[in-house]
């Protein structure tokens, strides 16, 4: 590895070059981001719910076979409280409120996804 | 090298790549805000083979081990998931150890970002869902974290391991 001075370098410069990329990625998803009215629940790619963000209330959803989901909608957000799943990482994600975020429980095949009124 | 220590060593990969794997799912998830991130131990083989023996083998041993992790610990889901993110990932960083230009740590860091990126679309097909902008950002974050540490593992073996 006589090289080893050179190839580091170029290292820096591509890790530095995602970094870039990951930056402005962020950068441009926040700015151009707006609030949400619905928070849609598709199960398996098929919509099965749909709840305005802007009415409060707690609801569960029913994935089948006995799988539950339980979100709550509070302040423009909607959140996991509890679930049947596993590993419970949609009841451990934060908040959603943005148009296009969304919470995602895999066991479940659920996609609470966050929607504004013009889209599909 | 004779075909037969060559195939032994292979197996070993597989193995030990495996165990691996298997070590990872013992560690609680690094990331909250991202479900199923994880370090990519196993890659840590793949890089080693890569550089000490060539691309054909690293990505023998590892499309052998994503299929027989499936099979043995995992479902069909998870086999679209692991393999989309391992031939991204194969794929990124044979082509970039062949410019020369990199070290195994570069290497592995895009390969894990590609491996992310990879899960991802499979995601987006799977379910059906287009916005993940948000994800993007944090992928290639924890990508560069965990593919430079990863990358700087199998350094240290390429270095150390010199004859084989």
């Amino acid at each position: 590895m006589v090289l080893k001075n050179k190839k580091i370098k170029n290292d820096l410069i591509l890790i530095g070059a995602i970094l870039l990329l990951a930056a402005a990625s962020l950068l441009l998803i926040m700015l151009t981001r707006s609030k949400g009215a619905f928070a849609v629940a598709y199960i398996d790619g098929k919509e099965t719910a749909r709840f305005e963000l802007n009415k409060d209330g707690e609801y569960s959803i029913d994935c089948g076979n006995g799988d539950y989901n339980e979100v709550i909608i509070r302040g423009g957000e909607v959140s996991v409280v509890d679930a049947n799943c596993r590993d419970k990482i949609c009841v451990h994600h934060r908040a959603v409120s943005h148009d296009g975020e969304s919470i995602i429980c895999l066991p479940h095949k659920l996609v609470i996804m966050i929607e504004d009124s013009a889209d599909e | 090298m004779s075909k037969t220590k060559k195939i032994a060593l292979l197996g070993i990969g597989v193995a030990l790549s495996m165990i691996f794997s298997y070590i990872e799912v013992l560690i609680p998830p690094i990331s909250g805000a991202v479900p199923g991130i994880k370090i990519g131990l196993a890659n840590i083989v793949t890089l080693f083979l890569l550089y000490k023996l060539g691309a054909k083998e690293a990505a023998a041993v590892t499309v052998v081990r994503v299929l027989l992790t499936a099979l043995l610990f995992g479902s069909a889901v998870s086999l679209i998931y692991s393999a989309t993110g391992a031939v991204l990932s194969l794929t990124v960083m044979i082509l970039l150890k062949r410019t020369d230009k990199f070290s195994p740590i570069s290497v592995s860091v895009s390969g894990a970002v590609a491996h992310n990126v990879g899960q991802i679309f499979a995601a987006i097909i799977l379910l059906g869902t287009a916005k993940i902008g948000y994800y993007l950002a944090i992928l290639a974050l924890v990508g560069i974290a965990s593919g430079a540490f990863v990358g700087v593992t199998a350094w240290i073996a390429i270095k150390t391991i010199k004859k084989i």
